[in-house]
C-alpha cells in the first residue's frame, strides 16, 4: 500500500512534463474538485452532517482574496488564509445554529442550502463587490499575486491542496477525532452515552472542512480570474463539490479522489463533445444517472468496493499466509496490569455515598413519569430498580444519564450535581449508562465500538485500542472483535452494549435490562459478568425485569410504580412487601391470597 | 412608501400564492406518506410547463385547459419514478433518499436543456393580456384564474384524501405504514398513488403559471426550493401547512420586491426558513416532534 502510493505521487509529480495543456487542465480540475470532495469529506462524510451549501464557502474564501488582492493589493497567497479563516467563521455559524438546534439531515440540508442563497443573493446585491455582473481580475502572470503564464504551476498547486486535504482528513482519520466522528454519525446518542461531545467534534469537522473549502475558492478565484455569484455560490457547485466524494466512497480517505479521477474527465470530455453540439446538459444527465446508480447499485461509493475486490485478489495470492493487518496489537502482548481497578475477592472500602437522589421529578405532558423520587447508591452497592412496566425506570436512567432534564428534584454524584449537564460530561465524572434497546454503531466492529468508549480516558488510539481489546475479552466477545456489530446476536449486542460502558471505566454503571430477551442458558454468564464487574469495584444500579437476576444480584432493591418509589429494602423484604405484590399482579391478588 | 404599490404586490402576492400553495401540496403529501423529500419537484414543475407549452404552439391549446393533461402526464411520471426508483431505498436512509432524488432532479433540469435549449419561454394565453381594475389595484385576469383554479385543485385533493376510500387509505398509510400493513393495506400501491398524485399537482402547477412566469430549465432548482421553503414553514406533512405556507411565502416573496428590490425578494423566504428552522422546526401547522 505504502509503495503503491508513493508510485502513485512519482507518477502525478512528472506526468506535466509529458502532458499536454490541455490534459494539464483536466488534471488540475481532477485535483481541484478532489480537493473540495476531500474538505467536504471532513463534515459531509467522515461526521456524516450532509452540507449542500459548500459552494458559499469557496465564494466566501474565493471573493475575500479577490477583493483583498484588487483593493487592498494584499498577495493572495496571504489572502487566501484571510478567506478560509472567514469561510470557517460562516461555516461556524452555520454550523452551530445547526448543531445546536439540533437539525438533522433535510433540515441540516436545507439550513446549509438556505445560508449559501442567501450569501449568493447578497453577494449579487452588493454593486461595491461586482454586484451580478461579479468580479474579473486583470492577468499579470506575476507569481505573487497567485498568478502564472505556465499551467503546470497550478497543476502542482491543485496537487498539493488535494494532498493537503488528504493528509488532514488521513490525520483525523487515525485520531480519536476521526473515530468520534464515525461514532456520531452512526449514532449520536449512543456517542455522547460513551463520552462523545458531539457538538464539539461536529462544530470541529465544519470548522476543518470549511476553512479548507475557503481556501479552494482563492485558487478557483485566480485560476479562472472570474468571479460570478452565481456559479461560485450556487447550488450547482455544490453538487459538483458532493457528487464525488459520494460516487467514490463518502468518509473514506481515498473516495473522494477516485470519484473525482472518474467524473472530472467524464465530465469534461462530455462538455466538450456533447456540448459543442448544442448538448450543455449532457454531462449532468450523466452527473444524474450516475448519482442514481450509485445509490442503488453502490451505496457506499466506489472506493470501499474496490478495496474489497483489491483485498480478494491480494488473499489470493498470499493464500496459507495470514498475516496481522499492521498496528494489531496481539503481536505484541497487552498489558496485563491496566485491568479495570480489579482488586478480586476485596471489598471496595465503604465512602461517602456515591450517588444522592433527591424529589427527581418529570413530567411528559399529562403523564407524571415520576414523581419526587429519592434514591441513593452506596460506594460498592448494587442496587435493583424494579417495577411494572411503564413504572418511570427507564426516565430515571435518561434523568441521572442526561438524556432528560428533570423539572424539580437533585441528582449529586461524587458530592457533584449532575443537573443540567449534558450525557457526555456525566460519563466523563464516571456515571455510563446501557440503553435497554441496544445501539451498537452497526457498521463498525466490535472492537471499535468498545474504542469509542476506552478513549473517553485513554486519548491516545492506540492505547484505547490495547484497553478496548481487553475488555472485549472481559465480557466475552473476544472471538467476535473484527464482526461487524450490525450482524451479532441479541446477546452478543448485549454484551458488547455492555462492553462498550464498561470501556469508559466507570465507577458507577446504569444497567437498563440487559438480561430481557436473552433465554436462561444466555442469562447465567451476564450474571456472572455483572458479578464480576461489581467485584472488581464498579458500583452498579440495574434496571431488570428478570426477577431471580435482580434478587440474586442487588444488595438492596427499590421499586417503582407511577413514578413514585412503593418500597425499598433488602431482596428477602421487597419480595413479601404487600405494596409490591399489589403493583405487579393487582390488589385482588393480595386479597386473595393468604395471610 | 405608496399604498397603492403595496396593495399592489399584497393582492399580486396573494393570486400567484395559489400556485405556490398547490406546488407545495404535492410535496407534502409525498413526503407526508412516505418520508421522502422530492428533490425534482421543482424539475417535474418545470415539465409540466413545457409541456403546456408543446401543448400550446404544437395543437393550440392553452395552458387553462391543457393544465388536465399536464397533470396526467405527470402522475405518470411520479408513479414511475416511485415504482422504479424511490421504491428501492424506501428503508434506506435519508442521505441515500436525498441524494437519488438529487440524481432525478439532475437529469430531469438537463433533459429538458438538452430538449427545449436555455433560453427562457413562455407560453402565449388570450387570458394573458386581460386586467380588471379594482380601484386603484389592478388585477391580472390570468393570475386571477390561476388562483382560482389552484386552489379548487387543492380543495379537490383534500377532498379526494378525506373522503375516498383511496384517500383514506392513503392518509392512514402516512400515518402509520406497519398498522396499514397490519390492517392489509397494499402500502406499495398507496406510495406510487401518493407519489404520482404529489407530481400531478406540480404538473397542474407548471401549466397554470406556464403564461404567468418565464420559465428555462433552471427554474426548477428554484422552484424545489421554494416548496421546500413553503413546506418546512408550513410544517412537513402538513395539508393546510402547505397550502397558507404558499400563499404566505408567495405575500412575503411579493412585498419584499416592493419594499427591498426585486432581486432580494428570494431572501425573505430564505430568512423566515431560516427562523422557522431554529424556532420552530415542527412549522406553523406541523405537528411537535423531537
Amino acid at each position: 500500500m505504502r509503495w503503491a502510493v508513493v508510485a502513485a505521487l512519482a507518477v502525478l509529480l512528472a506526468l506535466p512534463a509529458v502532458l499536454s495543456s490541455y490534459a494539464v487542465t483536466i488534471f488540475i480540475l481532477i485535483f481541484f474538485y478532489g480537493f473540495l470532495g476531500q474538505a467536504w469529506n471532513i463534515v459531509g462524510g467522515y461526521a456524516g452532517q450532509l452540507s449542500a451549501g459548500h459552494a458559499a464557502f469557496v465564494g466566501v474564501g474565493g471573493y475575500t482574496a479577490a477583493m483583498l488582492s484588487i483593493e487592498a493589493g494584499l498577495t493572495p497567497w496571504v489572502g487566501m488564509f484571510v478567506g478560509a479563516a472567514l469561510a470557517a467563521l460562516l461555516g461556524a455559524i452555520i454550523g452551530y445554529l445547526g448543531f445546536r438546534f439540533g437539525l438533522r439531515g433535510f433540515y441540516f440540508v436545507l439550513l446549509t442550502v438556505a445560508f449559501a442563497e442567501i450569501c449568493r443573493i447578497a453577494v449579487s446585491n452588493i454593486d461595491a463587490i461586482g454586484g451580478a455582473l461579479g468580479l474579473y481580475i486583470t492577468f499579470t502572470g506575476d507569481p505573487r499575486q497567485f498568478q502564472f503564464r505556465d499551467g503546470r504551476v497550478y497543476y502542482y498547486i491543485a496537487l498539493a491542496l488535494m494532498l493537503a486535504a488528504t493528509a488532514t482528513a488521513w490525520a483525523i482519520e487515525r485520531q480519536r477525532f476521526g473515530i468520534y466522528l464515525a461514532a456520531i454519525r452512526e449514532d449520536e446518542a449512543a456517542a455522547e452515552a460513551l463520552g462523545v461531545n458531539a457538538l464539539k467534534y461536529k462544530m470541529l469537522a465544519m470548522v476543518v472542512s470549511t476553512f479548507l473549502t475557503g481556501l479552494g475558492g482563492t485558487f478557483y478565484a485566480f485560476y479562472l480570474f472570474s468571479l460570478q455569484p452565481n456559479t461560485l455560490f450556487g447550488i450547482p457547485l455544490s453538487v459538483e463539490i458532493i457528487i464525488r466524494p459520494i460516487v467514490g466512497g463518502a468518509g473514506t480517505l481515498l473516495g473522494p479522489i477516485l470519484g473525482s479521477f472518474i467524473l472530472t474527465p467524464l465530465a469534461e470530455l462530455s462538455r466538450l463533445y456533447l456540448g459543442q453540439g448544442g448538448l450543455h446538459g449532457a454531462h449532468l444527465i450523466a452527473y444524474g444517472v450516475l448519482l442514481i446508480g450509485v445509490v442503488l447499485f453502490l451505496p457506499e461509493g466506489a472506493y470501499p468496493r474496490l478495496r474489497r475486490v483489491l483485498q480478494r485478489s491480494r488473499l489470493a495470492s498470499v493464500s496459507g499466509h495470514p498475516r496481522s493487518e499492521p498496528g494489531d496489537e496481539r503481536s505484541h502482548p497487552a498489558p496485563v496490569s491496566g485491568h479495570l481497578r480489579s482488586e478480586p475477592g476485596s471489598r471496595p472500602p465503604l465512602q461517602k455515598t456515591l450517588l444522592v437522589v433527591r424529589g427527581l421529578s418529570k413530567r411528559f405532558g399529562g403523564l407524571q413519569a415520576v414523581a419526587g423520587l429519592d434514591l441513593a447508591v452506596e460506594h460498592g452497592e448494587m442496587l435493583g430498580l424494579i417495577g411494572p412496566n411503564g413504572a418511570g425506570k427507564t426516565t430515571v436512567f435518561n434523568l441521572l444519564s442526561g438524556f432528560l432534564t428533570p423539572d424539580a428534584g437533585d441528582v449529586s454524584f461524587r458530592d457533584r450535581s449532575l443537573v443540567g449537564l449534558p450525557p457526555h460530561a456525566i460519563c466523563r465524572l464516571g456515571l455510563a449508562r446501557t440503553f435497554q434497546l441496544v445501539r451498537p454503531f452497526p457498521r463498525m466492529s466490535v472492537l471499535e465500538n468498545v474504542r469509542v468508549g476506552a478513549l473517553a480516558r485513554h486519548p491516545q488510539a492506540l492505547e484505547a485500542r490495547a484497553r478496548a481489546r481487553d475488555v472485549v475479552e472481559r465480557v466475552g466477545l473476544g472471538a467476535r472483535e473484527h464482526v461487524t456489530a450490525g450482524t451479532l446476536t441479541l446477546a452478543e449486542r448485549k454484551r458488547l452494549e455492555l462492553g462498550r460502558a464498561l470501556a469508559t471505566e466507570p465507577t458507577l454503571l446504569l444497567l437498563d435490562e440487559v438480561m430481557a430477551g436473552l433465554n436462561p442458558t444466555e442469562i447465567e454468564p451476564i450474571i456472572r459478568l455483572i458479578r464480576g464487574i461489581h467485584a472488581s469495584g464498579v458500583s452498579i444500579l440495574l434496571i431488570e425485569h428478570n426477577m431471580r437476576a435482580v434478587m440474586a444480584l442487588s444488595h438492596r432493591i427499590v421499586v417503582l410504580s407511577f413514578g413514585e418509589k412503593i418500597a425499598e429494602g433488602t431482596p428477602a423484604d421487597i419480595a413479601n412487601h404487600p405494596k409490591v405484590v399489589e403493583a405487579y399482579l393487582g390488589d385482588e391478588y393480595v386479597r386473595a391470597a393468604p395471610a | 412608501m405608496d399604498l397603492t404599490l403595496v396593495l399592489q404586490g399584497l393582492l399580486s402576492g396573494l393570486l400567484f400564492g395559489g400556485v405556490y400553495s398547490l406546488m407545495a401540496v404535492g410535496l407534502t403529501l409525498i413526503f407526508g406518506v412516505m418520508r421522502v423529500v422530492n428533490f425534482a419537484h421543482g424539475d417535474m414543475m418545470v415539465w409540466g410547463m413545457y409541456l403546456s407549452y408543446l401543448l400550446a404552439t404544437r395543437a393550440g391549446i392553452d395552458p387553462y385547459l391543457s393544465f388536465v393533461v399536464c397533470a396526467a402526464a405527470l402522475f405518470a411520471l411520479g408513479l414511475l419514478v416511485q415504482r422504479g426508483l424511490v421504491d428501492r431505498v424506501i428503508d434506506a436512509p435519508h442521505e441515500m433518499q436525498i441524494l437519488l432524488m438529487l440524481g432525478v432532479a439532475l437529469v430531469l433540469e438537463n433533459l429538458a436543456l438538452v430538449a427545449f435549449g436555455p433560453e427562457p419561454t413562455r407560453v402565449r394565453s388570450p387570458l394573458g393580456a386581460a386586467t380588471l381594475w379594482l380601484g386603484p389595484v389592478f388585477v391580472d385576469i390570468a393570475r386571477l384564474v390561476t388562483f382560482v383554479v389552484a386552489v379548487l385543485l387543492t380543495a379537490a385533493l383534500s377532498l379526494f384524501l378525506y373522503r375516498t376510500d383511496l384517500g383514506r387509505t392513503i392518509r392512514a398509510a402516512a400515518d402509520n405504514t406497519y398498522g396499514a400493513l397490519v390492517v392489509g393495506i397494499d402500502v406499495r400501491r398507496v406510495y406510487a398513488v401518493a407519489f404520482g398524485v404529489g407530481a400531478a399537482c406540480v404538473g397542474a402547477a407548471g401549466a397554470l403559471v406556464s403564461s404567468i412566469l418565464p420559465f428555462q430549465p433552471p427554474t426548477g432548482l428554484s422552484l424545489s426550493v421554494t416548496s421546500f421553503n413553503i413546506v418546512i414553514i408550513g410544517g412537513m406533512g402538513s395539508l393546510l401547512g402547505a397550502f397558507i405556507g404558499g400563499l404566505l411565502v408567495s405575500v412575503a416573496e411579493s412585498l419584499g420586491a416592493v419594499f427591498l428590490k426585486p432581486s432580494l425578494k428570494e431572501l425573505v423566504s430564505f430568512s423566515l426558513l431560516i427562523v422557522i428552522l431554529l424556532f420552530r422546526p415542527a412549522g406553523l401547522f406541523g405537528k411537535r416532534t423531537s
